[in-house]
């Protein structure tokens, strides 16, 4: 290999890495950011859960939490839809706020039910790329102080990363049903035009009056265009049952030649 | 220090293209050419160990010869779909190997003297390959690469985001707009595999050899075979 080609295969090998980390999929994401989050806040009676809308901008359900009591809360908080991380998607703006005074107006469920558990104040930010709301990023601890204004911009910091990661990879999970979209296309096209040419030598017709003949049988007969190329390539239909559409499909006509059967595309 | 064109400014010379609104593919293979200074360039998609599509091409020299790839599986863009990796010739007629000889043979016959192929990457799947002509022999620099790379990536992202937009079930419009889609490989192939009662796979196989044992350009028996007008047996 020549110094070139290594060089374009190490920046490739880069890309690949890359996308290979894009794609280990969004939970090692969502969890690395929790673990982020409760090391760089640094109180351990934290704990840090995500929300995350569907792809319509509908539907929240809760994402990733950093232990089950946290996975709990943030389920009440949709069940009952209130709380800070429901408030914080809907409004796009971040909610910090302690539980003990004043909290039981403004979530009358929650605020009770976060205090049972422990939980006496919380941060909810949202996660937002550009003008689009995805998610929340929540912080649930037992220290009633707020967060302080350095550790609520950290905060929005790792809600910001975490909406970037969650959109590529839907980037790349969208682009993915694409890719396979085109591909069944352009290798229908194949096995149309393999299946235009037995016909075509078969009846001793044009490759255009061939399509005619196959377009006619799929229509005829309710069968994709695709499936009955790929019957003509296999020998299950023959040139001959084309040729007269009347004829049921199976019942048994002379093959051109024995080899037919042994053609596959 | 390796410099790289960036994507904005390669987006920013495509757009500038009139064709850019009809015929992108093809911009984009006219684009590299202009940015690299290489003669010719052409885009391909393959899938299942075989290709599907020539989508693009900057001239006519560079369609004849990735139409021989396309049609033949052979050459660097299929070296470079397979292996996911660049695969570079720098002295087509006299490399030391005896690889792709159909390829080389058209290669020869337009003065093609150099090819260069790059895959089109997605994730991690390969898509395709960016194919680079030059018609002098020699190795590209390495400015030449990293802008190849940049050029692959800008088109891997093109052809997702064409096809995104196309209606559901349909190939998209950018992806057909080469000039000679070689559709008449499948038509003769199926063709020769009635006449001779063989599966597809050694039609081709007895169309090659026809073409070399008679000395003819493989494109002519291709379309004369698909067009009814030849039989080769």
């Amino acid at each position: 290999m020549s110094l070139a080609e290594h060089q374009g295969t190490a920046e490739l090998d880069e890309t690949r890495a890359n996308a290979g980390v894009a794609s280990r999929g969004l939970t090692v994401r969502t969890n690395q950011i929790l673990e982020l989050v409760t090391a760089a806040i640094g109180i351990e009676s934290s704990a840090v859960s995500i929300l995350l809308a569907d792809r319509d901008g509908g539907t929240l359900h809760e994402r990733a939490s950093s232990n089950q009591a946290v996975r709990a809360i943030a389920q009440f908080e949709l069940q009952y839809e209130e709380g800070p991380c429901v408030e914080a998607c809907r409004t796009g703006l971040a909610v910090h706020a302690g539980l003990l005074h004043d909290a039981d107006a403004r979530w009358p469920h929650f605020a009770p039910y976060a205090r049972d558990v422990g939980v006496r104040s919380v941060s909810a930010l949202p996660m937002r790329v550009e003008t689009e709301v995805i998610g929340a990023l929540s912080l649930f601890s037992a220290e009633p102080e707020p967060r302080s204004p350095e550790e609520q911009q950290l905060t929005q910091a790792f809600a910001d990363i975490a909406a970037i990661g969650i959109l590529q990879e839907r980037a790349l999970q969208e682009g993915h049903a694409v890719l396979t979209q085109l591909q069944a296309a352009l290798e229908s096209r194949i096995v149309i035009e393999q299946a235009k040419g037995i016909i075509a030598q078969g009846a001793k017709i044009s490759v255009d009056d061939a399509f005619t003949l196959l377009r006619a049988y799929a229509r005829n007969h309710n069968c994709r265009l695709r499936q009955t190329a790929c019957d003509v390539i296999d020998g299950t239909l023959s040139t001959d049952a084309l040729t007269s559409p009347r004829r049921a499909r199976n019942v048994s006509a002379p093959a051109i030649t024995p080899a037919r059967k042994a053609r596959r595309g | 220090m390796v410099r790289k064109i960036e994507p904005e400014r390669f987006a920013q010379i495509a757009a500038a293209h009139d064709e850019w609104h009809s015929n992108p593919a093809r911009v984009l293979c006219v684009a590299c050419v202009e940015v690299l200074g290489v003669a010719g360039a052409g885009l391909a998609l393959m899938s299942g160990g075989r290709s599907l599509d020539l989508i693009g091409v900057s001239d006519a020299a560079t369609e004849s010869v990735e139409q021989i790839e396309f049609m033949l599986d052979e050459g660097p863009c299929v070296g470079a779909y397979r292996t996911k990796s660049p695969v570079f010739d720098a002295n087509l007629a006299d490399d030391g190997t005896a690889r792709w000889p159909e390829f080389r043979r058209g290669a020869a016959a337009v003065g093609v003297r150099a090819a260069f192929g790059f895959p089109l990457l997605f994730d991690r799947i390969c898509i395709g390959a960016l194919n680079l002509f030059h018609d002098q022999p020699g190795a590209l620099t390495d400015d030449q690469v990293a802008d190849a790379l940049v050029v692959a990536q800008f088109a891997s992202r093109s052809v997702v985001s064409w096809q995104a937009d196309a209606p559901p079930g349909t190939i998209a419009w950018q992806l057909e707009q080469a000039p000679s889609r070689p559709v008449e490989v499948y038509q003769a192939t199926g063709r020769i595999s009635v006449q001779a009662g063989v599966s597809l796979d050694d039609a081709l196989v007895l169309l090659r050899a026809y073409a070399f044992s008679h000395d003819l350009p493989i494109k002519d028996v291709i379309v004369d075979v698909a067009a009814g007008r030849l039989e080769l047996a």
